[in-house]
This record gives structure tokens, C-alpha cells and sequence, in this order.
């Protein structure tokens, strides 16, 4: 019944919040990799196929910018999340054009993790279980 | 010893015989005397009345001081004297000098006193004659001058009424029976003087002081008169107390008749001379007392020069005379026996041959001494007019020998008349003048012309007139020589001349324009400074009276022409007014006006002198001045702060409007008035006022709180001193800063927010990851602990655990709910973060166009459906009305930060209105009101909650403050919405609240324009 599942890359410096959110969409029957840096995500792409990458920006390295734009490169197809403790985060114009949207930003805490899923989903074009 | 002794009592005893014979003739005479009653006559030259004024006190006197004899006056008239005292019927007489010779002579009358005269004050011992005309008779001017006239004298005994007078007109070569067209005796003094007042006579004499003495009793007034003064001027007429015209005679003689026992008289005589001198009763009126008796000679040479009695028959032959002169002779007849009648008829004979004789040499001398006194008067009479001129004369021969010259000519060369008759004229004059005398009396001599030159010698100017006298045939025999001193002419002319120039150029030389206006309206004088004043010539004015008037402004006319016409009739005093004049060129010119009307001493009007100053410049400055302190008071006025000028004691000189409304005041009432009396917000500032005067120093007040109609207001006080070195006072500037104050806590309040954003922009970071955790975690142990998760379920039976018991454990330990807390606890924190972040970020979103009511509606959906709202606040029991401008009014912004700004504000309104219990009919209302206001909207949000007092106002916009328990609200939510307005809008935000009525918000957005939508 359960089609190969779509596979998530979670990169962010924050062990924890990888770990949670990786728990998170494991739970939701995600295949769930994760990286601690732009430069760590990007080998990992090398490795394995990814659907979906949520980002957080501030990164040791690389940025989460940088990281998106050269995933983007490796894989037009790839979709984005980004997930930041910056409250100002603004998308880029480049960001924009990949298209990312004000929709696709979500500022740390999320009131609900749910909203991250709704997004994935819908990124995904999966309905919700 | 004894012998000595005898010789003396035998002395004594005669001095004893010689008293006791000496007392017994006494007696006898007292007894003699005590037995008559003497009487004193008295002549009563005037009346009975003032003869016995003047003489009562003599009598009264001698009654008094001489007991045992009784006297009485006696006035007795001219006529009666000589017969009274020939019948013996008075004992002694008072009387003239005239009288007192006659009776002397006749019968030996002896005067015992001569009066002491007290006269008006005066006193005298000599009187004398005053002959006297009208003073308007100008044809009198010496003696000579009375023939021909009318003549009146007092009385024909009269010494001082007439013989005085008598002499000197025969001394003079006068028969006043003669010349005198009429000689008329008035009678008394009085009549003489009114008979020449009223023209009857020309001329009359009376004694000396009647004139005086009538004018004292106030009968004439003697400067109608003139007289002919006596020519001695020595001792004693020059010492004499009055007018006088002839020689002086002694005073009246007070005389014994002969019958008088000398022992009487000089009893008589020694009272009289104790006798004090009284002033008299009344002025006028003569008092008397009595001198040893004078020689009367002058008087008895008087009556001899006179032929008056008693000399008479002075002059004629009588039988004692004969006798002794021809006694010889009648002896001789008498002895060869001729008899009585040969004696008788010798001397008849002689008489008449005598007589005969004499007369006929008297007719002869007095026609020749006539007809010499004729020539010589009439020489005298030329030769006086000769000398009576100031021109010197010669009468010349044509070779210019002096033949005649008057006293002048003489004088001039300090010569007598006679060293110069004979001489040649040309031998008296300096060179160059005899020259020119000498060619021009020749060519006088030779045509016959007079010939008029000037000269100058010696210093002085001549004038000079030569004039031919011609002889039988027409030829020039004599010339005469007129010769004017005109020196004296040619100086004053000069003076008159230097001195018209001189006044002349004072007056065409003034600046102003002056004028003298004649009585008849006509100018006597207008100053050439009129041209440049007026434009016009002083000719002008001359010739055309009206111009002046013409000349005036119109708008003063009237005033002026009303002037000119009361001062041309004399009815204004020194009098001023400025008026304008119109120059020929339009030019107004302001002129200043002075005239008054002058009048010579006598009172003579003389018209009118008046001055035009042109003060056109001044009344410039003065409009300058006006203007510049207009000026003043405008930019005073203009100023936004209350502005004061005091003095250095501090008393109001100047003040402006906002002043004058501060102190509810005017300017004037306020004036000299101490600052600090009439300006409330100074009332206590009296002492720095006078520090900043006294220390020259600026004092200042800053944002000092006054409440004015129950506001308090802030106000900045500064005191400026007046910078000049002299210059004592202060200017007091009062600014109202509530405006500013407030903007300044608003700012300080910006800036802790802005600051709270940079802070939490910072923070939010570090804070979001650990708060992602915290939320991750406690999202992901809520999911794993929950049945909906299958991995969950799968897990239990993996660990063969029973799911359900875990479950139930969880729940009765209370596990779900530690984490529901911590999930929560997570998320008011993120919001927190959120919300501080919201003062450091600018709008990522775009502005759009929104109906301001449209957001409103929107806001009050978006509370209503509220979680929080619904669950603590019970918002569907508030009444919301919506009052919205008609208009619509729309606006660029950003949709959810209005919204935001509104929702707080309403928020905020619940939560108050939560903790208020309200009294039915009263329910929890919200009022939402939006109003238009330019180019701006303001959105009134008001409640009936319970409302807030000022401290907690002042507050509620700060951030983190909140009067709620803690977890309820944030102390964030009205900090943000100012914020969102002030900061993101340029928009105002207010709050007012009254305790216990309610709270209202105003925000006032400006609606932006199209390209505000970035």
C-alpha cells in the first residue's frame, strides 16, 4: 500500500532539531536522511535521491541559501522547506525563481509541526494519511 | 574879718532890695498885661476859614503857653489891615511881607517872628511868586513872550499873588498895565489858577506852592501846566522845595503894634519861638511856627523898586526934603523976615521948575531908551535865533572875510565871536577845506547861485549851504555861510543802516519760513526761506493774501483756515498746529505753525507774526518710529512664546498678545505693573527676574508645570537681561512645551522599543532553536504516546507492552498534561520572541489599498473568533457599534499589521472591560468610529470599561507592562500596536481614559498614496 517512500533531507546544525524532526516525518513514513551542514547535505545528495530538503539557513560553512541553490543545480526537480531561527529571514530573488515561496518559510519554534507536514505534502503532492 | 563880713550882707541885702523890686514890676506888668485882650490880626488872604487853620494854632499856643494873657485871632481881609492897624483896634498882626513894611514904615509896626512854613511836607522860611500858563500854550517861553497877553494875578497886595511876579516882569522891561493885552486880579490864589485853566488869561502868578498845594487836594493836575522858571539856580533857589519864578522874600512876619508893651512882646516873641512845627491837619493846608524875625530889605526894595506903599511917593518931593535940602535958604528968608509965604512960594516954584524938568527929561530918556530897547531886543532876537541852531553861520564878504558868525561857527574853532569878525574865513579851515570854500564862495560870488558841498575836516562831516546876498545893483555884496554838523546824522544813519542790514539778514536768512500779517491782512514781511519750503516766492505771498490758505492739505483746511481767520481777528493767543502744504510740484510737505498776535507797548495791534517750520523729516521719523514700533509690537505678537519687557524693577514695559491673553489682560492696564503681579506664570520667578537684571546673566526655567483651566502645561521661562551697558530690564520669553514634552517621552519610549527589537532580533536566533526543540520534543513524545500513531502500537506489541495501561498510566500521572504545559509554555514564548521582533523588522509585505471600515470589520471577525478572546474574555457579550465616515475612507497598508494595531486595541478593551461589573442597563460596549481628516483617517476605539487612572495611562504603551496576571497577555500587544502606527505609518496613537467611564484609543493613519504599495 505504501508506495516507495519519499525521502526527506533534513540539514541543520542543531542535533536535536534533527533528530526531532527526523523522528517527526519518520513517523509520517518519511525515509529520512540527515546532514549537519550545506557541505554534509550536498554529499549525502550525491549519494542517495532526495525528494524533498527542509533547510535551516544559518549553517557552519555553507548557507542554507547557498546549499538550496546548489541542490536546486544537482536536482531541478528537488523541493525545499526552509525551517530557520532567523526571524527576519527574507527569500532571495534567485530563491524566488526556483520557485520558493513565503509559504514554503517556516520560523523556528513552528506552532505545530503539523504545518511542516502540510507543506511537505502538498510540495510532495501527497495527501495527507 | 568883720569888715568883710559888713560888706557882705550890706550885698546881700541889695540882691534881696533888687529881687523884691525886680518881682513887684513883674507883678505889675502881669497885672497891666492880664488886663487887655490881646488880638491878633491875621490877613486872611484866602477866606476866614483857612486864615484861622493856619493861624489858630499860633493863638491857641500862646493861650496856652502864657496864661496870664488872653489872645485872639483876628482874620481880617486885604482891605481892612492898614485900617486896623491905624485904628489901633489889634495888638499884633499877622501878615505879608508887603503889608508888614507899610504898616512898619506907617506905623512902626515891629515884627517879633518871621513863619516857619511846614507846606506838603515841606519846610520853608521864604516864598516867592509862580508865573504859570497851560501847558499846551507852546507860544510862552520867556517873559518877554507875555506881552500881549492876558494876565492874572491873586490881588493887588498880594506879595507872592502878584508883587513877585510884578518885579520880575518889570525887570524884564515889562508894564504889566501896558503890554499885557488885560491885567486882572482873581481875588484869591485858586481864582488865578482857574481862570488860566479856563482860558481867561494866558498867563497868571500865584504864590509859590499853590500850584503844589491844589494839586495835592487833588483840585488840578499840574501837568497841564507850565511855568517860567527863575534862572538862579544857587543858594537858596536851587535848595527851594518848589516851583518858582521870581526872586525869594522872607515868610510872613507875625509884628507888635506899637501900642504893645515891649515887656508883652517879648513874653510874645520868646513863647513863639518854643513853638513846635506840627505837620497840618490835611495835606495841602499849611502849618506854621515861627523863626527870630528876619530882615524883610528884599521885600522894602520890592515895594521901593514898585513905588507900592509905603514908597509911593517915592520919587516925588516933600516939604522935609525941601527943608533939608534948602534949609540954608529958608533960614536966610526967614531971617531977612521974607516970612512963611516967600518960604512957601520958593518952594512951590521949585517944585514946579523941578517938576517940569524932570518930566520932560524923563519923556526924552524914555523915548530914546525905547527906541534902543526896540533895536536891541530885535537885535537880540536875531542874534538869539542865530544861536539857537546847531548849524554854524558866517556872513562873508565875497573875498570871504568874516563879517558876522553866530556862536556855533565860534565854538567850532575855540575862538570868541570877536577874534574871529575881520578874519579870513579860509585862515580857520585845514587846506584842503579852505580850497574848496575858496573856489566855491567865488564861483557863489560869481554866479550868484548858492552852492551846497559836503566837507569833511577835523574828523567830522559838514554839510554845507553858501548862499549870495545881493546888493542895489545885483551884484553879490555878502555871503552867507551855512555850515551843518552832520557827523552825528551820517553815524546814526550808518548805525540805522548797519542795524536794518543786520535785522534784515537775520530775518531773510531763517529757515523757516516766517511772516508778520498786517492788521489789515496784508504780509509786511515774508522770509525767502517760504521758496524752499513752499515752493513759492516771498513775492508771491505779497502779492496774492489767500496763497497761504491756498497752500494747505485739504484734509487740513478746514482746521487751518479756521485758525488764520480767528488769529487774523486778534481772538487767539500764542497759538501752534501742524498742518500739510502742497507744494506746485504735489510734494506734501508737513509744516509746523506758530503765530500770536503782537501789539506795540501802547497796545496797538500789529498784527499777526507767524512761523512755518518745515518738519516734513520729522514727521517721517515719527512715522518711522511709529511704524518701526508697530513693527515691534507685530513681530512681538508674531512670536510664538509669550514675551515680556520689564524694567530694572521689573514692572512691565512691553508686552505681546500672547502675553496679554495669558494675564487675561491689555497691554495698558498691564503697564508698569510688576511681572509678577500680573503674569500667573511668573508669580514665584520674582527673585531669578531680578538675579538676571542684577547679574546681567541669562536665567532659565526648563518645563516648569503650571495647571491652566485644570490642564497642566509645561512651560520653558527664560529671562534674557537687556544686553546694553545702561540699559536695566529684562525680557522674559515663556514658551509653552507641553507639545514637546510629551513628543520627548514618546521618542524616549520609540527608542526603548527600537531597542527591544535590535535586542530581540538578536536573540531571536539563539532562542527559536531551543524553543524548535522544546516544541519538536514535546510534539513528538504528545505523538508517540498517542494511540492515533500506529508505529506507536506497533512499538508496544514489539515490546510486548500493553499499550492502553501505558496510556492510562501516562494520563494518572499527570505525564500528558507536563507536556500539553510544555508545548504551551514553548509557544507563548515564540510568541513573545515574535512579537519583540516586530519592533526591528519592517514590513516584508506589501501595502495594499484597504478600506479602513473594511479592516475594521475584518478585526472584529478575526476577535470574535479569537481562541483567547472567546475562552477568558466572553467577547460575544460585547456590544460592538461600527460609526464609519461615509466617505469611505481608504488607505495603503499592510493588511495583517492593521489588523494587528486593532485587534490589540480591542483586545486590550475586552480584557479591561472583563474586570468591570456592570450594572444593568449597562453592558460591555465598543464603539468603533472612523472620521476623515485630510489626507489622514482617525479610528476611535472606545470602551465603557472600568478605564485607567493617569499613572497607568501614561504606562499602558510601554512595553511588558500589563496590569494582568502573569501568562495573561504578553505587556506587548499595545507596545506593538504603537509601534506598527508610529513607526510603520507615521501615524499618532492616543490614549485618554476617565476611571470608571471607559478608555478610548485614537489612532490617526496617514492613507498614503498610490506607490506606497511596497
Amino acid at each position: 500500500m505504501k508506495s516507495e517512500a519519499a525521502v526527506i533531507l533534513i540539514i541543520d546544525d542543531e542535533e536535536k532539531i534533527r533528530a526531532g524532526l527526523a523522528d517527526y516525518f519518520e513517523d509520517e513514513g518519511f525515509a529520512v536522511l540527515a546532514a549537519a551542514s550545506a557541505e554534509d547535505g550536498l554529499a549525502v545528495l550525491a549519494a542517495n535521491p532526495v525528494d524533498l530538503c527542509t533547510v535551516d539557513i544559518r549553517l557552519p560553512g555553507a548557507s542554507g541559501n547557498e546549499f538550496i541553490l546548489r541542490a536546486h543545480g544537482l536536482n531541478p526537480k528537488m523541493k525545499f522547506l526552509i525551517y530557520t531561527g532567523s526571524a527576519d529571514y527574507e527569500l532571495t530573488a534567485t530563491l524566488r525563481a526556483i520557485p520558493i515561496t513565503d509559504g514554503e518559510v517556516f520560523t523556528k519554534p513552528v506552532e505545530n509541526l503539523s504545518l511542516l507536514l502540510a507543506a511537505v505534502n502538498r510540495l510532495l503532492g501527497r495527501t495527507a494519511p | 574879718m568883720s569888715h568883710r563880713r559888713g560888706c557882705l550882707h550890706r550885698a546881700r541885702r541889695i540882691v534881696k532890695l533888687g529881687c523884691l523890686l525886680l518881682a513887684a514890676a513883674l507883678l505889675l506888668a502881669a497885672e497891666r498885661a492880664g488886663a487887655a485882650d490881646f488880638k491878633v490880626g491875621a490877613l486872611a488872604n484866602r477866606s476866614v476859614a483857612i486864615c484861622r487853620t493856619q493861624w489858630d494854632p499860633t493863638v491857641e499856643y500862646l493861650n496856652a503857653v502864657l496864661p496870664g494873657h488872653t489872645f485872639r485871632l483876628v482874620p481880617l481881609p486885604f482891605d481892612q489891615i492898614i485900617a486896623s492897624v491905624a485904628a489901633g483896634d489889634i495888638d499884633f498882626i499877622i501878615t505879608n511881607p508887603s503889608f508888614y513894611i507899610e504898616l512898619e514904615t506907617r506905623f512902626a509896626t515891629a515884627r517879633l517872628a518871621s513863619s516857619r512854613t511846614s507846606i506838603l511836607g515841606k519846610e520853608t522860611t521864604s516864598y516867592g511868586g509862580v508865573i504859570f500858563f497851560r501847558a499846551d500854550r507852546d507860544d510862552i517861553r520867556n517873559l518877554s513872550d507875555l506881552r500881549g497877553k492876558r494876565f492874572v494875578a491873586a490881588d493887588g497886595y498880594s506879595l507872592g499873588g502878584w508883587h513877585a511876579a510884578w518885579l520880575e516882569l518889570k525887570s524884564a522891561g515889562i508894564d504889566p498895565f501896558k503890554d499885557f493885552a488885560s491885567m486882572k486880579f482873581a481875588g484869591s490864589h485858586d481864582g488865578v489858577v482857574q481862570a488860566v485853566l479856563d482860558g481867561s488869561a494866558d498867563a497868571g502868578t500865584v504864590r509859590t506852592d499853590t500850584l503844589e498845594r491844589m494839586q495835592a487836594d487833588g483840585k488840578i493836575d499840574l501837568s497841564r501846566f507850565r511855568i517860567l522858571p527863575y534862572p538862579d539856580t544857587g543858594p537858596p533857589y536851587g535848595a527851594f522845595p518848589f516851583l518858582l519864578s521870581t526872586h525869594l522874600y522872607p515868610e510872613w512876619p507875625l509884628a507888635k503894634l506899637a501900642h504893645v508893651p515891649d515887656e508883652t512882646a517879648r513874653e510874645v516873641a520868646a513863647a513863639l519861638l518854643t513853638m513846635p512845627l506840627r505837620a497840618a491837619g490835611k495835606p495841602g493846608e499849611n502849618a506854621h511856627a515861627w523863626n527870630v524875625p528876619v530882615g524883610y530889605e528884599s521885600v522894602r526894595d520890592l515895594l521901593r523898586e514898585l513905588r507900592l506903599p509905603p514908597f509911593q511917593d517915592y520919587g516925588k518931593i516933600s516939604v522935609a526934603d525941601v527943608f533939608r535940602n534948602y534949609w540954608q535958604i529958608i533960614v536966610l528968608i526967614a531971617i531977612s523976615g521974607a516970612g512963611g509965604l516967600l518960604t512957601l512960594i520958593v518952594v512951590s516954584y521949585l517944585n514946579v521948575k523941578l517938576k517940569t524938568s524932570r518930566r520932560e527929561l524923563e519923556r526924552e530918556l524914555e523915548a530914546r531908551a525905547a527906541a534902543e530897547t526896540r533895536v536891541r531886543e530885535r537885535e537880540a532876537r536875531i542874534r538869539s535865533l542865530l544861536n539857537a541852531t546847531t548849524d554854524s553861520v558866517f556872513l562873508l564878504d565875497p573875498a570871504g572875510v568874516i563879517l558876522d558868525l553866530n556862536e556855533v561857527a565860534a565854538k567850532r574853532r575855540n575862538l570868541s565871536p570877536a577874534e574871529l569878525i575881520g578874519k579870513l574865513l579860509y585862515d580857520t579851515l585845514p587846506k584842503h577845506a579852505a580850497d574848496a570854500r575858496r573856489a566855491t564862495i567865488e564861483t557863489v560870488s560869481r554866479t550868484g547861485e548858492a552852492a551846497f558841498i559836503e566837507e569833511d575836516r577835523h574828523g567830522r562831516s559838514y554839510n554845507l549851504r553858501i548862499w549870495p546876498i545881493f546888493g542895489d545893483q545885483g551884484e553879490v555884496v555878502q555871503l552867507a555861510s551855512y555850515s551843518r554838523d552832520v557827523t552825528d546824522y551820517k553815524l546814526s544813519e550808518k548805525i540805522a543802516r548797519e542795524s536794518e542790514e543786520k535785522y534784515r539778514t537775520v530775518a531773510d536768512f531763517t529757515y523757516d519760513w516766517e511772516y508778520w500779517l498786517g492788521p489789515d491782512g496784508r504780509y509786511l514781511f515774508v522770509s525767502p526761506a517760504c521758496k524752499e519750503i513752499t515752493g513759492h516766492e516771498a513775492a508771491e505771498f505779497f502779492a496774492d493774501h489767500g496763497l497761504m490758505a491756498r497752500l494747505v492739505h485739504p484734509e487740513d483746511r478746514q482746521r487751518m483756515l479756521a485758525h488764520l481767520a480767528d488769529a487774523a481777528g486778534g481772538l487767539t493767543g500764542e497759538c501752534e498746529l501742524d498742518f500739510r502744504i502742497i507744494r506746485p510740484n504735489g510734494q506734501i510737505r508737513w509744516i509746523a505753525h506758530k503765530c500770536r498776535p503782537i501789539h506795540r507797548e501802547d497796545g496797538t495791534f500789529l498784527g499777526q507774526r507767524g512761523s512755518n517750520r518745515d518738519i516734513t523729516a520729522r514727521k517721517e521719523i515719527e512715522a518711522e518710529v511709529a511704524g518701526l514700533k508697530n513693527l515691534m509690537q507685530n513681530i512681538l505678537d508674531s512670536m510664538p512664546s509669550i514675551l515680556v519687557g520689564v524694567d530694572g524693577l521689573g514692572r512691565v514695559t512691553h508686552w505681546n498678545s500672547l502675553a496679554a491673553k495669558a494675564a487675561g489682560m491689555p497691554f495698558a492696564q498691564a503697564k508698569d505693573m510688576p511681572v509678577d503681579a500680573v503674569l500667573p506664570f511668573v508669580r514665584d520667578e520674582r527673585e531669578r527676574i531680578n538675579a538676571a537684571i542684577r547679574d546681567k546673566r541669562v536665567h532659565k526655567v526648563a518645563k516648569k508645570a503650571s495647571v491652566t483651566g485644570g490642564e497642566t502645561i509645561f512651560q520653558d521661562i527664560t529671562i534674557y537681561p537687556l544686553a546694553g551697558e545702561d540699559a536695566l530690564g529684562a525680557v522674559i520669553r515663556i514658551d509653552d512645551v507641553t507639545e514637546r514634552a510629551r513628543l520627548e517621552e514618546m521618542m524616549i519610549q520609540s527608542e526603548k522599543m527600537m531597542s527591544i527589537g535590535g535586542l530581540a532580533a538578536g536573540m531571536a536566533h539563539e532562542i527559536n532553536n531551543p524553543l524548535g526543540i522544546i516544541l519538536q520534543a514535546a510534539q513528538n513524545a504528545m505523538r508517540r504516546i498517542s494511540p492515533a500513531l500506529v508505529s506507536n502500537l506497533q512499538t508496544a506489541k514489539e515490546l510486548d507492552v500493553d499499550f492502553e495501561a501505558v496510556t492510562r498510566y501516562l494520563e494518572r500521572r499527570k505525564i500528558t498534561d507536563y507536556l500539553a504545559d510544555i508545548n504551551e509554555a514553548g509557544l507563548r514564548a515564540s510568541k513573545i520572541v515574535q512579537s519583540m521582533l516586530n519592533f526591528s523588522r519592517r514590513s516584508q509585505s506589501r501595502r495594499a489599498l484597504h478600506s479602513v471600515a473594511g479592516l475594521l470589520d475584518k478585526t472584529l471577525e478575526l476577535a470574535k473568533s479569537d481562541y483567547d478572546l472567546k475562552k477568558n474574555y466572553d467577547i460575544k457579550k460585547i456590544k460592538f457599534t461600527t460609526d464609519y465616515d461615509q466617505s469611505d475612507p481608504r488607505g495603503y497598508f499592510v493588511e495583517t499589521e492593521i489588523e494587528q494595531v486593532f485587534l490589540n486595541i480591542i483586545k486590550n478593551a475586552a480584557q479591561a472591560m472583563a474586570e468591570k461589573v456592570y450594572q444593568a442597563p449597562e453592558e460591555p460596549a465598543v464603539s468603533l468610529r472612523t472620521r476623515r481628516d485630510g489626507d489622514r483617517v482617525q479610528v476611535d476605539i472606545e470602551d465603557n470599561g472600568p478605564g485607567m487612572n493617569e499613572a497607568i495611562g501614561k504606562r499602558v504603551l510601554e512595553p511588558f507592562f500589563t496590569t494582568k496576571a502573569p501568562g495573561r497577555g504578553t505587556g506587548l500587544g499595545l507596545s506593538v500596536t504603537y509601534f506598527i502606527v508610529t513607526n510603520n505609518y507615521g501615524g499618532e496613537l492616543y490614549v485618554s481614559s476617565e476611571p470608571g467611564r471607559g478608555t478610548r484609543f485614537r489612532v490617526v493613519l496617514p492613507l498614503g498614496r498610490a506607490g506606497d504599495e511596497v
